[in-house]
């Protein structure tokens, strides 16, 4: 394999390695932010078409 | 319809997500097209469709499946609730026939790898040459003759197709949490631990242990890795035609002594192909948008239906990250490991370049053999197949859940009774693709018309639908209600724009050159069976899918909540 090779694996490796290992120590390190969306599902999301609007 | 099952935890549904993305192409696929394409150029295109197209659809469709789920699971109420056209019934009954049909094939390439696993196991394989694999895999899996794999023994797939079919909905049966969760929760770390044995192992091969000068590990990797290519051409009819690719001083010196020997009437020559070069290659695009496109379970309803048992309240931003970065860490940092550089060091690049674009030859001819020339080679074949069949057992539970969702929620019927008729009509379904396995014809043209085509229609019509008639905008203020990671306001400008436009591209690109043959393409051998007549079972296949879209359609246009949702 070419320095050009080692590169290219290395890097792509890496990259999507740490991607997953943050994504995985954020889940496993988050709370639950149950204020940001309040007002998201204040009304049925099914409600305004069975009222035919 | 009231909500009965969810997801107990957000790991959970995290992993049973990734499981349904981790499948066989992550293995055997994804490092085959790495290597087709030359590393360096597939990876750039691979990572800017992973950003532009992969991400942007998960996160859409998870945004849709919660906030869907606290009344449906399935894809037809999906996109009616959303949108409300009598078209969206028409796509609906498409869009439900796609995970139907790809379950039906999909488990009989599952009992294959149990199959394999067994045989492995059990010490039933021994060939010595890639013809004497193929010839045990056309036995096994019946290739010569129609319903020739129908026989209980180890040596045919029947037995195996019967205990994975069985398992699948044994799964299913025992519910979202209990079945589906629990299962993946202890799937998807064995999968990512065996995996991690067998990087290992082939990391380990040295040149004693495949008895081979010629061709190394180090080969295999830059076969995969190179960002130059390297080729040997010969002048056919005044033109340049690729005859072998070539990695190491070694090789690129004997072949430039072989092109300057070569006769005129024979001419040869060395050439590399720079970075460059490889990215104006319009092929390497459409290569890399459908590897990403179709190992990520976009575009089949999964993603929704599996998310509609989120709860409300459940964060979708940072989770279908997470999933998708499982995905991509099976598949870059695993799958471009195992396969293509054990196959080299083992069989040189000769005898593998050929397979690279086959996910069965790779898979199910190449490398039984090479298992079996690896030190403790049955041990290490066994802890592939099993690898595989983990892969594919948590995709293929995925793909049945759409299809229970739609049939519960269109009978208006209890879920074990749905369960039931599902399992009646998969079977025969799978059966089908079972039975008819002279050339995989039937397997191939369900796969080729529902699998690439139907699905890119369906992906790229909902990509539009959610993104312009719904709002891109809306999706981003959705998405980001109660979840952990926020996405910027401007991010709907992916989701309008870029998705859908490079989908578009990616498929015309792929079906004018590929399909139909214009611009120097040529037309696809299943548009050649289709209207030639020589295939009946090619004809039949897609007489099927066409009936299947109407049976379901009538169902979707007779059912009761429909009329009563809609009207």
């Amino acid at each position: 394999m070419t320095l050009g090779g080692w590169i290219t694996f290395l890097l792509s490796v890496s990259v999507f390695t740490s991607f997953f290992a943050f994504c995985i120590v954020k889940v496993l390190t988050s709370k639950p932010q149950k204020m940001m969306g309040k007002n998201m599902f204040k009304e049925d999301f099914f409600e305004p078409e069975k009222s035919g609007k | 319809m009231s909500k009965k099952d969810n997801w107990s935890s957000s790991m959970g549904v995290i992993l049973a997500v990734a499981g349904s993305a981790v499948g066989l192409g992550n293995f055997l696929k994804f490092p085959g097209q790495v290597a087709l394409y030359g590393g360096a150029a597939f990876m750039i295109a691979y990572v800017l469709s992973f950003i532009l197209v992969g991400l942007p659809f998960a996160m859409m469709e998870w945004t849709v499946g919660r906030k869907i789920g606290d009344k449906y699971h399935s894809v037809p109420w999906t996109y009616y609730s959303f949108f409300r056209k009598p078209s969206a019934k028409i796509v609906a009954a498409i869009a439900v026939v796609i995970p139907f049909v790809i379950c039906s094939y999909y488990t009989y390439i599952e009992a294959w790898c149990l199959g394999y696993a067994v045989n492995f196991a059990a010490g039933a394989l021994d060939f010595s040459s890639t013809k004497e694999a193929a010839e045990f895999f056309g036995n096994f899996v019946g290739v010569n003759e129609n319903g020739s794999a129908l026989e209980f023994s180890l040596s045919k797939v029947w037995i195996f197709f019967l205990v994975v079919f069985g398992i699948n909905f044994l799964l299913i049966y025992l519910g979202i949490s209990k079945g589906i969760e629990k299962f993946c929760k202890i799937a998807m770390p064995l999968l990512i631990l065996l995996a991690l044995i067998l990087v290992v192992r082939v990391a380990t091969i040295t040149p004693e242990h495949t008895g081979r000068t010629d061709s190394s590990i180090n080969q295999g990797m830059g076969f995969m890795w190179n960002p130059t290519k390297v080729v040997l051409e010969e002048k056919q009819n005044g033109k340049w035609v690729e005859i072998k690719r070539l990695v190491g001083d070694a090789d690129i010196q004997k072949a430039k002594t072989e092109a300057a020997k070569s006769a005129p009437q024979k001419e040869m020559r060395v050439k590399e192909i720079s970075l460059f070069k490889q990215l104006l290659n319009p092929s390497i695009w459409i290569a890399a948008v459908g590897q990403l496109f179709f190992s990520m379970s976009v575009g089949m309803g999964i993603i929704i239906s599996y998310t509609s048992y989120l709860k409300k309240t459940d964060d979708v931003v940072l989770s279908s990250i997470t999933s998708a970065s499982a995905n991509e860490f099976c598949e870059v940092c695993l799958g471009g490991m195992i396969t293509v550089p054990a196959a080299v060091a083992f069989l040189g690049i000769s005898g593998v370049a050929g397979a690279c674009a086959s996910l069965f030859d790779l898979g199910f001819n190449v490398l039984p053999l090479v298992f079996l020339k690896m030190p403790v080679g049955e041990f290490f074949g066994f802890i592939f197949f099993m690898l595989l069949f983990l892969a594919a057992i948590t995709s293929s539970i995925s793909i049945l859940q759409p299809s229970l969702a739609f049939l519960q929620e269109v009978l208006g019927v209890a879920r074990n009774f749905a369960l039931f008729i599902l399992a009646v009509l998969m079977f025969l379904m799978s059966f089908y693709s079972f039975y008819f396995s002279k050339g995989l014809v039937a397997l191939d043209s369900l796969d080729f018309w529902v699998g690439q085509t139907l699905i890119f229609i369906i992906a790229t019509w909902e990509i539009i639908m959610f993104s312009w008639t719904y709002g891109a905008e809306k999706l981003v203020k959705d998405a980001n209600a109660y979840s952990l990671m926020k996405l910027p306001k401007n991010y709907s400008i992916i989701w309008r724009y870029f998705t859908p436009a490079i989908l578009i591209l990616v498929f015309l690109g792929w079906f004018l050159k590929d399909v139909l043959g214009v611009f120097g393409g040529k037309l696809s051998y299943q548009i050649e069976n289709l209207t030639s007549g020589k295939e009946p079972v090619a004809q039949a296949s897609f007489a099927l899918i066409v009936a299947l879209i109407f049976l379901f359609g009538i169902m979707i246009f007779k059912s009761k909540e429909f009329k009563e949702d809609g009207k």
